[in-house]
């Protein structure tokens, strides 16, 4: 029931939002997003006391396809990712000037619920019709709120390119539900038939899940949509497809990938963690040369992202248990930094990075907040980011150490980039008026900072939530 | 019985209404005759098969679903549809003629002999002959229905060859003879040029690749509420008939025919989807959707077993996601044109069109959760263990579908200072064909 009300009050704001036609709108989804929290963490704490927060019934019981949502450690630490992202993005935005914004907003929330639904789906059938759906609310945010010259073409590309990918998806799932003798899609069932594939068919099972994931992640060289989707993406959807849309892909690989196909991504499964690791260098050095602030954000979020999947696939504990940690960090680090770039964006007209100078004269408070978020990009310790990437090495590490090593250059890497990129911007001469940071976006940083050394000192608080994955 | 009684019987009495000037009941006489025969087959629903007429015909199961789904497709096409039927000032003539070919297509469901096969497809086919060319005062009218007779006759001729053939190889019309027939041991040379000539025959009425190439121009000259009805109803009672002969009557000699099947599928896939995404055109790029569509309908005769809900379910999903398309197109047109570039704006001044245009091509593309995916869903699922290679095509162009589909929802949310206005189609009716397509996925059991 938990796990029901968390997908349907999103899903429902937005059919009301979609319905109203009264201002407020940032508000409604203000309140339902807090509601949200508070079932969530209320449902967390009510599990614990023995209530069942998973949910099951079926709906074509001629093929097993059943609406079973579960309520795990996992699912619920992506949930509260979606939530607390969400909040984010609705609080910085609601002072903003968005035309409809009733839909805008409805959007949004109908996006949410579709990404919550991946991230509960206890049924991979579910979980494919959650995947896609979510396609269609940030297709529409991008097409009716994006900028830019080539605002269809690249939302054309970024919707087929993405289909494309899930569509191998699809065919993978089907082919483990056909194996079954009595076939159902059920999160166990597939786990087992999967398990019972030769090394070979795990192998191919692997390979379309893997298309699927990467496309969406994205990893090298499945990422071109992505940089110019970014760019043309209003920064609300640029933020919903960094933030969380993403994780999609790499809880799909620790969902569905990795407990199905394990013996196939051992035995068959070497590119795959060779493309994250290419993709974790080469997004590195494009976000050197960078010279858009935007861009570099969405290279290294390619970055991390790339360490992420590499991480997961070398299948360790460590590996599963940082990788899912570092989700959460990243998800929250990704709205922050966008924040960091609208605020700048906003004051400069542009983002070129050398054009601008001197922001810590004019803004003191927020270049300091911003050097934590960068910190925590660069995986400082004791903040969140160093915990999941160490998490990751390490179990990369059990893997291959040349790849351990490779993919170690992206600490070195991200610094290089990050401080330049922060050199450049908030030291030297003040050449540039810069407007105060208002309230909201003050206290959107100053929350996200928080929650970054939070995690960072006492991670514990979230390592025990998921302990026992499999 | 009664529910093919009732079909004729509606031709003749449009017209008897016309002679007596009561020409405004006509379309509530029609909509109380479709529901009449849904009832009817739901009456029936789990009874056991009534064999008719000497052993023509037969109600069984697959005679009931098929019936029901292709009545519920006529009902929603002629809700969809009548304001523009009844534009046009003939409307008993069109009326009784769809109704005629309405009958056919039900005999298409329960055939159980030849015969009665043939008869049925002119049944069905003669009248929509007339209804294409139906707009007398246009020339792509006119050129689309003598385009659609000339050919669509060559292939009941063809399919008629083919027929005598089987018959002269089997001594019989009888499906039950022929299936025994083709099981016992070799199948001899005559039969194999009768099947092929009858695939031939079914390969240009539901227009698959090589057989395709006059639907878009038929499509396209026709009257748009025309297209409609032979992209659905008459399809859908074609590949009913199809798989009733295939799947029933010529299962000893399908592992046979399966690799001519794949190859024809494939090359439709590619072919009309290719195609389609060169169109600029709406209407035409529909007619190559269609084309498309056919191939994944005549993929379900390749899944082992006789199982027609993988068919039955495409057919009620593509036909109800086509004509919410299809009633758009046809406001648009009247007002602007058919080309792409006529919907421009459309969503500016017509928000609830543009979101029902867009609902019903994400269906057609297969997009979950809506019905076109579960349609999709059971063909590539009973596929994927035995033909991996054609689900893959499936998949890829698919992927090419999306992309012609979304030229056109791109269109309609475009920002433009001269956005195209329509009058708005019945929205009433239009949600109830959305709601269908969203509750398709609990629906899917039943069928």
């Amino acid at each position: 029931m938990i796990a029901l009300s968390i997908f349907l009050i999103p899903l429902l704001t937005s059919f009301l939002l979609f319905n109203s036609k009264t201002g407020n709108a940032a508000k409604t989804a203000l309140t339902s997003l807090i509601l949200m929290l508070l079932v969530a963490i209320g449902g967390r704490v009510a599990t614990a006391y023995g209530l069942t927060g998973t949910l099951s019934f079926p709906l074509i019981s001629s093929i097993g396809f059943s609406f079973s949502l579960l309520w795990d450690g996992p699912a619920f630490l992506m949930v509260l990712l979606t939530i607390i992202a969400g909040l984010g993005i609705v609080y910085f935005s609601q002072d903003k000037e968005i035309h409809s914004s009733n839909r805008f907003y409805g959007w949004i929330m109908m996006m949410l619920s579709a990404m919550i639904g991946a991230f509960l789906a206890g049924d991979a059938l579910l979980f494919y019709l959650c995947y896609e759906w979510a396609l269609i609310p940030i297709f529409f945010l991008i097409l009716k709120w994006g900028h830019g010259e080539h605002l269809s073409k690249v939302t054309m590309r970024f919707f087929l390119y993405t289909l494309f990918g899930s569509l191998f998806m699809m065919l993978s799932l089907l082919y483990v539900h056909q194996s079954m003798a009595t076939p159902s899609f059920d999160m166990s069932a597939m786990w087992a038939a999967g398990k019972a594939l030769t090394a070979g068919e795990q192998g191919w099972v692997f390979a379309g899940l893997f298309i699927a994931f990467a496309v969406k992640m994205p990893v090298f060289p499945f990422h071109s949509w992505q940089p110019s989707t970014y760019d043309h993406a209003p920064i609300q959807g640029t933020m919903l497809l960094a933030a969380i849309m993403l994780k999609m892909a790499t809880f799909g690989l620790v969902r569905w990938a990795i407990p199905m196909t394990a013996v196939g991504i051992a035995e068959n499964g070497h590119w795959a963690i060779l493309l994250s690791v290419i993709s974790v260098v080469y997004a590195s050095f494009m976000a050197l040369t960078q010279k858009r602030l935007k861009m570099m954000i969405a290279y290294s979020s390619v970055a991390h992202v790339g360490m992420i999947s590499a991480g997961i696939l070398s299948n360790t504990d460590q590996g599963t248990v940082g990788g899912l940690f570092e989700m959460f960090s990243h998800g929250i680090l990704a709205v922050a930094m966008f924040v960091v770039y609208a605020i700048i964006e906003k004051r400069y007209g542009h983002d070129r990075m050398q054009e601008m100078g001197g922001i810590r004269t004019a803004a003191p408070a927020f270049a300091f907040l911003t050097f934590i978020l960068v910190m925590c990009n660069v995986a400082l310790p004791f903040t969140s980011g160093f915990v999941g990437e160490f998490l990751l090495l390490q179990s990369l590490a059990h893997y291959s150490l040349v790849y351990t090593a490779i993919a170690g250059l992206s600490v070195i890497l991200g610094a290089a980039y990050m401080l330049r990129g922060f050199q450049a911007m908030f030291l030297g001469g003040n050449t540039h008026a810069f407007e105060a940071l208002s309230r909201n976006e003050k206290n959107i940083l100053a929350i996200a900072v928080l929650l970054v050394i939070v995690l960072g000192v006492y991670p514990h608080s979230l390592l025990q939530l998921i302990q026992n994955v499999y | 019985m009664v529910i093919l009684l009732i079909s004729a019987l509606l031709g003749v009495s449009l017209l008897a209404l016309e002679i007596f000037k009561l020409r405004r009941w006509m379309m509530p006489l029609m909509v109380m005759a479709f529901l009449a025969i849904i009832g009817g087959t739901f009456a029936l629903w789990g009874m056991n098969e009534n064999v008719m007429m000497q052993g023509m015909i037969v109600m069984d199961a697959y005679a009931l679903r098929t019936t029901a789904v292709l009545t519920i497709l006529a009902l929603f096409w002629l809700l969809t549809q009548h304001q523009n039927i009844e534009k046009t000032g003939n409307s008993s003539d069109l009326y009784a003629l769809l109704a005629f070919s309405f009958c056919g297509a039900l005999l298409m469901t329960n055939f159980t002999n030849l015969v009665m096969l043939f008869l049925a497809i002119e049944i069905l086919s003669i009248p929509v002959y007339v209804l294409a060319a139906s707009n007398r005062s246009s020339l792509l009218s006119n050129e689309s229905g003598f385009k659609y007779f000339i050919l669509g006759s060559a292939a009941s001729a063809i399919l008629l060859f083919g027929i005598a053939l089987l018959y002269g190889a089997t001594g019989s019309f009888d499906l039950y003879n022929i299936h025994d027939a083709l099981m016992s041991g070799t199948i001899a040379p005559l039969s194999w040029v009768g099947l092929a000539m009858i695939l031939t025959g079914f390969g240009f009425k539901i227009s698959v690749a090589p057989f395709h190439f006059w639907a878009p121009d038929v499509y396209q000259g026709a009257p748009t509420p025309i297209t409609g009805w032979m992209a659905t109803v008459v399809k859908g009672a074609a590949i009913f008939g199809m798989y009733r002969l295939f799947k029933g009557a010529f299962d000893g000699a399908m592992p046979h025919l399966e690799g001519i099947l794949v190859i024809i599928i494939a090359i439709t896939l590619v072919i009309a989807n290719g195609m389609a995404s060169i169109q600029s055109n709406v209407k035409r790029m529909l007619a190559y959707s269609g084309v498309s569509h056919a191939a994944f309908m005549l993929a379900t005769m390749i899944i082992p077993g006789f199982d027609p809900q993988s068919i039955v379910l495409y057919v009620i999903s593509y036909g109800i996601s086509s004509l919410i398309v299809f009633s758009i197109m046809n406001q648009v047109g009247q007002t602007a044109g058919e080309e792409l570039n006529n919907f421009r704006g459309l969503s500016q001044e017509n928000p609830f069109s543009a979101a029902a245009m867009t609902i019903g091509l994400l269906s057609m593309a297969g997009i979950p959760p809506l019905a076109g995916f579960f349609g999709k869903y059971y063909v590539i699922s009973g596929l994927i263990s035995t033909h991996p290679g054609l689900t893959i095509i499936m998949v890829l162009t698919s992927v090419v579908g999306m992309y012609y589909y979304l030229k056109v929802i791109f269109a309609m949310y475009q920002k433009t200072s001269i956005p195209v206005v329509v009058e708005e189609n019945n929205k009433v009716v239009l949600s109830l064909g959305i709601i269908a397509l969203v509750a398709m996925m609990v629906a899917v059991q039943w069928m």
